[in-house]
């Protein structure tokens, strides 16, 4: 999942493609003002170094002339830059009323993403369709987070009290990494998100399946594996849609299997990794919210089981 | 020197002064110099705390998966060493130069308020106390050292770091305030005669800008840390928004002091800069007034820039436009300064001292800093590349890059002052290049580990191409830099015990400082050379030849200011800085949200009653100031007993609509606007209380006989005073009981 750089030129949206061509060309211009002073001092200590026996040069106290071109000329540049922030952030998030497509709600250490439309809910894997420009909304369940897609979009902040917009879209279908940018308490470091850009009709397949129930029809393991989730307090923090579980502190599982990770994005979603989280949640991601449950082996494989059947 | 006695150079740093000897003569000096040196070890101390603290962050950092450090160890450990570097390393450090450094350059004997100068310092060392306390009481804070609300609120940090970071703040605010109440006395009551402003050197100069910066900025940190504290100890809202609060007022209000903050920790090194440059490069400071006047000029834009720190919280593009208009407005003037630097090298004579060296790479590395802060500008790349490794590197290329060099330059140009022996060039040698390739290596790589996606603050990072490369370049460097500060510790031990003998004045350098001897007595000097210039030792050397008086300040100003008013005053303005501050939090948290209950309790007519008393005690302290005048002692006390009476009376008032008030069940806690009310008045009324106390210290003196002498100006300082706490309540009775909170 994380073969590509995930580098801030790498943009794959006209967004980022805005915003690294605008970098490129400020960077270029602040190289070309540094060369410029890096060669003034170098050369004055090549040419200007102490002789012995020398004696101290004349004094001279200012030169107007050269006064007034070095605050002229940076400050004609800094206007220049200045139009170019204008139409820069225009262009990379311009500001809209219209209703968001997507609703990402942060929280201390993971993402919810509802899609308004279709009524589907999922966490940290957000899936968008390619080529079309969504509209997001941001909302924070506690803390203050950052929704940030480095290849994508310009990052923004997700503040409590305070709803944030952000243009999301993507060029070519593929999995973008995402993660939160604000420092927002002990886990702040595995807090990532996937965004998963799909062609419409896969999209549009994928919101179909999500909308509805999870597959039934367990198999004997699966059925031990769920009672045992709907007997014990995963219920309480965690959802499965046609079931009795209707937590909303935790992400929701109704279409678990359906994901690539777990955690965040922390670890890629195979029977093994999950039933290593059900033993001990706090080894794999200390200090989240999910508490150790001290499960016997027997436990977890029976939750594994029926976790990974919830397609 | 002519016009000096030149006292034979001393063995030990520690016994430089015949004053006194021994551990206590330190713990009670009022010497500025003694104190100047207090400050810079304490400073050195911490400066090893927190560059261990980062080292211990480097070699967790240094490969992806580590899990050598819990998280939280992790959050900590950046959160002490960001807070450490900037309030007990960078501006200690800073201060203690200016404290040791600027009565010398202006020809004082000391500081104006010595022994306010002594209760300075000793809050940075409590201070400091306060915040690793908290390592005792359950942690060090884990929240960053701008404690973003609400994860620095009751609910997401629980454990009392926060409180101890908060009350370490409030102590070291407390002694930077009351320096830089000193410095600018120092600079405006006790120049030696002909040195006018225009003739300051930089550094002084710089220092003395600064000086306004701080006793500015400081109050919006205080306010805030203040709002923090009521929150998290009396369960107020201020910045809580699931009960209606506000996340980004912190922002705003910190970023109001953190940005100057930033100018803050930077000045400073510009004066060193300033003074190291042309010394090294024979010529003087290439265009004085420029280099001066875009310092006032930073100074200003430096309070109108805060809200780039915030591009990324969804302010709304016209205000992201206007701060990003300010940040880049802000870069000329500190070009302005790099061009005059590099003009002062050009035709010069350069002699590249270890000093010089430091002075050249901060040139350079700061430019660096500036250019990619002028990047941050352009909100959009600001959008990309903040709160990542981007950031972190900027920001370290400023404050290392440059402060950090700034400071070394220093170190290496008045050590021989200080010490009265000069530090190894050749060990300087090995230190700067060591400083050099080891900051280079550290940070430079992080601009690209930000570019890749890197975020700041994560105590862990997957395997991803390139990022565990990058990061183990980083973590070397950062040891090297280490080794580095251990050279540095080496050439000093070395320099104290065997070290060349400076002599006054070793880099033939123009300023005041050289004309004493190294170390300078306790009186500093003997006898002051001529001031005619900016340059009176130039003058001195060069009597065919001297600067002429035009180009070097013109003529000297006779008049100085009076110590005890500028003191006040400036006082007096922080003051009422803090409480615009408090006022705007009460107007945000009343005037535009909804109707908060409890407000209709007020009694306008009743606390009419009570304004009305203390109104009328600065009549009756008026008057006893007119009586003193008129060498009426009776009268003067008489007067003096009604205000007492009268302040009393309001305090009185005060405590009584309180207890109604509670009576009611209204608490700091119970909404917005009673956390709000309860904070204006009751630090207004703190303010009366010390008054009050101050009051009766006068008139204990007076009692005793004090003030038949005709010596009255701590009376006239005290009614500045007293004026002041009863304005602010004019406008706090107006703002809360007349206007009133829209319900």
């Amino acid at each position: 999942m994380n073969e590509a750089l995930n580098s801030v030129f790498h943009s794959e949206s006209p967004q980022a493609e805005v915003i690294s061509g605008l970098f490129i060309l400020v960077l270029i211009v602040c190289a070309v003002i540094l060369l410029i002073v890096a060669a003034m001092i170098f050369s004055s200590l090549a040419r200007f170094r102490h002789k012995p026996g020398g004696l101290d040069p004349k004094p001279r106290h200012g030169n107007w002339k050269l006064e007034t071109a070095w605050t002229v000329i940076p400050f004609l540049i800094l206007i220049w830059f200045l139009t170019l922030t204008a139409k820069g952030m225009k262009e990379s998030n311009p500001p809209s009323d219209q209703k968001p497509d997507l609703l990402v709600i942060s929280h201390q250490w993971w993402w919810e993403a509802r899609y308004p439309q279709s009524g589907v809910l999922t966490a940290n894997e957000i899936h968008i369709p390619v080529g079309v420009r969504w509209l997001v909304g941001l909302e924070s369940a506690d803390v203050i987070h950052d929704f940030w897609v480095p290849r994508l979009a310009p990052k923004m902040d997700v503040v409590p009290g305070h709803p944030n917009r952000l243009w999301l879209e993507a060029d070519k279908p593929g999995n973008y990494l995402g993660t939160c940018a604000e420092f927002c308490g002990a886990q702040h470091a595995q807090m990532h998100f996937l965004i998963i850009a799909q062609s419409p009709p896969e999209f549009e397949a994928w919101v179909e399946k999500q909308g509805k129930p999870p597959p039934r029809g367990l198999t004997e393991g699966e059925q031990k594996g769920s009672r045992l989730f709907q007997s014990m307090t995963c219920v309480n923090c965690h959802t499965v849609n046609g079931t009795p579980a209707k937590g909303q502190a935790a992400p929701d599982l109704t279409h678990f299997a359906s994901r690539q990770t777990i955690g965040a994005v922390i670890l890629p979603n195979t029977p093994e990794n999950l039933a290593r989280w059900l033993k001990n949640p706090q080894a794999v991601k200390p200090a989240i919210l999910m508490p150790d449950f001290k499960l016997t082996d027997a436990q977890v494989s029976g939750l594994t089981s029926y976790l990974e059947s919830l397609k | 020197m002519k016009g000096t006695t030149s006292h034979p150079p001393s063995i030990e740093i520690f016994h430089a002064q015949k004053a006194g000897e021994g551990f206590f003569s330190w713990v009670a000096t009022v010497d500025h110099k003694r104190i100047g040196i207090l400050y810079l070890l304490t400073a050195f101390f911490f400066f090893g705390v927190g560059g261990l603290e980062a080292l211990v962050m480097r070699v967790q950092l240094a490969k992806p998966n580590n899990t050598l450090l819990s998280p939280d160890a992790y959050n900590q450990l950046f959160t002490m060493h960001g807070t450490t570097m900037i309030f007990l390393v960078v501006m200690p450090t800073l201060i203690g130069l200016a404290n040791y450094f600027v009565p010398l350059m202006i020809g004082a004997r000391d500081m104006a308020f010595p022994r306010l100068n002594a209760m300075s310092y000793w809050f940075l060392p409590f201070g400091g106390l306060l915040l690793h306390f908290s390592l005792l009481a359950g942690g060090a804070p884990s929240v960053g050292w701008f404690s973003y609300a609400p994860l620095s609120e009751t609910p997401f940090a629980p454990s009392p770091g926060v409180d101890y970071w908060i009350l370490a703040l409030f102590a070291l605010g407390i002694g930077s305030i009351s320096t830089s109440i000193n410095l600018i006395a120092t600079v405006l009551a006790l120049r030696a005669p002909g040195m006018s402003i225009r003739r300051l050197p930089l550094f002084a100069w710089m220092v003395f800008v600064n000086s306004f910066l701080l006793i500015m900025a400081l109050p919006a940190l205080n306010a805030a840390i203040i709002m923090l504290f009521i929150d998290r100890q009396l369960e107020a809202h201020f910045f809580l928004p699931s009960h209606g609060g506000s996340a980004i007022l912190w922002q705003h209000f910190f970023w109001t002091f953190g940005h100057p903050e930033v100018y803050i920790m930077v000045l400073p090194a510009f004066g060193i800069i300033s003074e190291v440059i042309p010394v090294f490069a024979r010529k003087p400071i290439f265009g004085y007034e420029f280099v001066a006047a875009s310092t006032v000029a930073i100074a200003i834009l430096s309070f109108g820039v805060w809200a780039h720190h915030m591009f990324a919280v969804g302010l709304g593009q016209p205000m992201d436009l206007f701060f990003a208009a300010s940040s880049m407005m802000i870069a000329v003037p500190t070009g302005v300064k790099i061009f005059n630097w590099s003009a002062t090298l050009w035709g010069g004579s350069i002699h590249l001292t270890t000093s010089m060296l430091f002075a050249v790479a901060f040139l350079l590395q700061f430019t660096l800093g500036g250019l990619s802060g002028v990047t941050f500008a352009v909100v959009p790349i600001d959008w990309q590349v903040t709160d990542t490794y981007y950031l972190v590197a900027h920001f370290h290329y400023v404050l290392f890059g440059g402060s950090f060099f700034g400071v070394f330059a220093g170190l290496y140009y008045w050590f021989p002052k200080m010490t009265g022996r000069l530090l190894s060039e050749s060990i300087g040698k090995v230190h700067f290049w060591l400083t050099v390739i080891g900051f280079n290596m550290a940070f430079f790589v992080q601009h690209f580990l930000g570019l890749m996606g890197m975020t700041r603050r994560v105590y862990t990072y997957p395997d991803y191409p390139g990022w565990g490369l990058l990061n183990m370049v980083s973590t070397i460097g950062a040891f090297i830099l280490g080794l580095s500060v251990l050279v540095l510790v080496w050439n000093m031990a070395v320099s104290l015990r065997r070290g060349t003998p400076a002599g006054d004045n070793p880099w033939n350098a123009w300023t005041l400082e050289w004309a004493a001897s190294s170390p300078p007595a306790e009186h500093n000097f003997d006898q002051l050379p001529p001031i005619q210039g900016r340059r009176p030792l130039w003058d001195l050397a060069h009597p065919e030849n001297p600067d002429e008086p035009e180009a070097s300040g013109g003529e000297p100003e006779s008049k100085r200011s009076d110590r005890n008013k500028t003191g006040m005053m400036c006082f007096i303005a922080s003051e009422a800085f803090f409480f615009i501050m408090l006022l705007i939090a009460y107007i945000f948290y009343n005037f535009s949200q909804h109707p908060n209950p409890g407000a209709q309790w007020l009694n306008p007519l009743k606390t009419g009653i009570f304004t009305f008393c203390l109104l009328a005690s600065s009549f009756t302290f008026w008057r006893a100031e007119k009586r003193l005048g008129a060498k009426d002692h009776t009268g003067f006390l008489v007067w003096l007993l009604a205000t007492l009476a009268l302040g009393g009376v309001f305090l009185v008032g005060q405590g009584m609509e309180y207890f109604e008030l509670f009576l009611k069940g209204l608490r700091a806690g119970t909404n917005l606007f009673s956390a709000s009310f309860f904070m204006v008045t009751g630090l207004h009324g703190l303010h009366v209380l010390v008054g009050l106390i101050w009051l009766l210290i006068v008139l204990g003196f007076a009692l005793a006989g004090d003030f038949k002498t005709g010596k009255t100006e701590s009376v006239k300082t005290m009614g500045f005073y007293w004026h002041f706490v009863d304005v602010v309540w004019i406008v706090v009775f107006t703002a809360i009981y007349l206007v009133g909170p829209v319900s």
